[in-house]
């Protein structure tokens, strides 16, 4: 624990030595994420998506979404730039020191400049979900924290995934991003409007609908299934797994330089 | 029992290649073509514990990928390894609890941050208790003059200042084993004297046991008597550095200034390999003649100013060991 707290402030004063740059990216990173939020809400009334979905429960779909994500853009960016660890050699400092590599990898680089767009998205996400929900219980809240936290699981285990395949290629597949990006640009939306094959892998193989489109049905007291609440948790299955194909990936590293 | 015992450790890598041009890019694109390269050939060897013990060879020896497999960053092929009972590449976590290691050629500190911060860092992975971490630090400090330059970023360190704080931060756990690759790589000569001197302090105070890798001869001269040579990823040599220098250092130049000289004598064993006025330089072949006898035989006929014993230097021994093993 004190290991965490010690990267943690480690990294902030990092981002203090250089003032005004972190003052300006936290801005401009918090501004772009409106211009994005702007573009997102224009696109639902060009295409009438409000007349059959509640714009609230939109809303809240994709801040849990955006939220989940940039939390993983502040905290776990060391996965997302772990090609960059690989190529520079310094994996091999990781291997000497005695703790986990997840650890150390998390450690690695955390993006304080990020806490612009985890604000933005946070302001969203509560406002969206009071405004969803009919009534406020602790079970629901529960549901909301898991939903966030369960999302950005999802997407630190698709990092995680991209970045086994750096040990095979050492550069590290642009693929993956389709998979990062490509989770966020679709899991924005409403579930609905596609096709069965999409909704399926989105909630089977990178199960983003069961962290935001199924738990808003509870959240609206469409159903009372408590099933619903736990759908979340289904992640942290999809989270093992990515952890199992990143320890077979490590076996295979050769190393780089001298 | 040795501290460290390796034994027939091999590693082999895949490179792939391929003929320079576009057209051979998109042949080896389609299909690769697949080189083995045996890095490490069957190399065995013990250290005991408290040794320094000098790891030398040409570059693509082998040096770097035998020290990464001794400290667990790779897993050998074929071979075993047993340090301090562990093997490196299985107990990865509790093994590397007892070693320092430095890369001349990564870093290990934090580069925006004071060196301080970076130690503070290293603290908390190795979970050193405060008591023990001040004590150490302290020590390290005193001995490698630290003091002034704690507080500063490491980016605006100069080489020898960060090579000295890459070293510390290695210590700060006191490991059993220290590895070194190539910790003098592009320091100056008094940076160089100052981390010499300090490894062969710390093996002494705290009985450490040190593997170096290095392309600095002074360096493995000023260290340790035992080297390990290797080529072609083999084990060329193990044993003491005094006797190869024995072995190809039978040769000693002489300069001899002198004045009035009658006739310029033919000594038996030297061999005249420039003539100036009033200077000779010989070459000495020290197994058929003493030095002092050339002296005596030329102060016969002359009057000796000078004498210049000129040994040849470790570098050129090393050259002449890697010829004769043709590497």
């Amino acid at each position: 624990m004190s290991l965490i707290k010690n990267y943690l402030s480690l990294h902030l004063k990092i981002s203090l030595e250089y003032k005004s740059s972190f003052i300006l990216t936290i801005i401009s990173q918090a501004l772009a994420m409106l211009v994005e939020l702007f573009v997102v809400i224009s696109l639902f009334y060009k295409f009438k998506l409000l007349d059959t979905y509640n714009t609230y429960e939109i809303l809240l779909g994709f801040s849990t979404l955006w939220l989940g994500y940039s939390l993983v853009e502040l905290f776990g960016r060391g996965f997302d730039h772990f090609s960059k660890i690989i190529v520079n050699g310094n994996f091999d400092l990781l291997l000497i020191r005695p703790r986990s590599l997840f650890i150390q990898i998390f450690g690695s680089d955390i993006c304080y400049e990020k806490t612009g767009r985890v604000l933005i998205s946070l302001i969203i996400f509560i406002y969206s979900s009071i405004k969803v929900m009919t009534n406020i219980t602790i079970l629901k809240i529960l549901l909301l924290v898991s939903m966030v936290l369960c999302c950005s699981i999802i997407i630190l285990s698709v990092l995680i995934v991209g970045a086994s395949f750096c040990f095979y290629t050492i550069q590290g597949l642009e693929v993956i991003n389709i998979f990062t990006n490509g989770t966020r640009q679709v899991g924005q939306y409403p579930m609905g409007i596609y096709k069965k094959v999409v909704r399926i892998f989105f909630t089977l193989v990178i199960p983003i609908t069961l962290v935001n489109y199924y738990p808003i049905r509870y959240l609206t007291g469409e159903t009372n299934n408590l099933i619903y609440l736990l759908l979340p948790y289904y992640s942290i299955i999809i989270f093992i797994i990515s952890n199992i194909i990143f320890y077979i990936g490590t076996k295979k590293y050769t190393s780089t330089g001298s | 029992m040795s501290f460290i015992i390796v034994k027939d450790l091999n590693k082999t890598f895949k490179v792939y290649t391929r003929d320079s041009g576009l057209i051979n890019a998109f042949k080896s694109f389609i299909k690769r073509e697949y080189k083995e390269i045996k890095a490490v050939d069957n190399i065995s060897f013990n250290i005991n514990k408290g040794e320094i013990v000098a790891y030398i060879g040409p570059n693509g020896a082998g040096k770097s990928t035998t020290i990464k497999m001794l400290t667990g960053i790779l897993k050998p092929d074929s071979g075993k390894i047993l340090i301090d009972g562990f093997t490196p590449s299985i107990d990865r976590i509790k093994y590397v609890k007892n070693i320092g290691v430095v890369f001349g050629q990564k870093s290990q500190l934090w580069w925006d941050i004071p060196v301080e911060d970076s130690f503070l860092l290293l603290k908390d992975i190795y979970k050193i208790n405060d008591k023990e971490y001040q004590k150490t630090k302290e020590e390290l400090i005193e001995l490698l003059n630290l003091k002034e330059f704690l507080k500063t970023p490491v980016r605006q360190l100069s080489l020898g200042q960060r090579m000295r704080c890459e070293i510390a931060a290695s210590l700060l756990h006191n490991p059993k084993i220290l590895f070194l690759d190539e910790p003098t790589i592009g320091l100056d000569a008094i940076s160089k004297v100052q981390v010499r001197k300090f490894i062969k302090e710390i093996n002494e105070k705290k009985k450490v046991t040190i593997i170096l890798t290095s392309h600095d001869m002074t360096d493995i001269e000023a260290l340790t008597n035992r080297v390990i040579v290797i080529g072609h990823g083999k084990k060329l040599y193990d044993g003491k550095l005094n006797d190869i220098k024995k072995k190809f250092n039978n040769k000693k130049q002489v300069e001899i200034v002198y004045k009035k000289m009658t006739n310029f004598p033919k000594v038996k064993g030297t061999e005249v390999i420039k003539k100036q006025r009033n200077k000779v330089l010989l070459e000495v072949k020290v197994n058929e003649k003493t030095i002092s006898e050339v002296i005596r035989e030329y102060s016969k006929v002359c009057e000796i100013e000078d004498v210049n014993i000129l040994e040849n230097s470790i570098d050129n021994v090393i050259v002449k060991l890697y010829e004769e093993y043709n590497l």
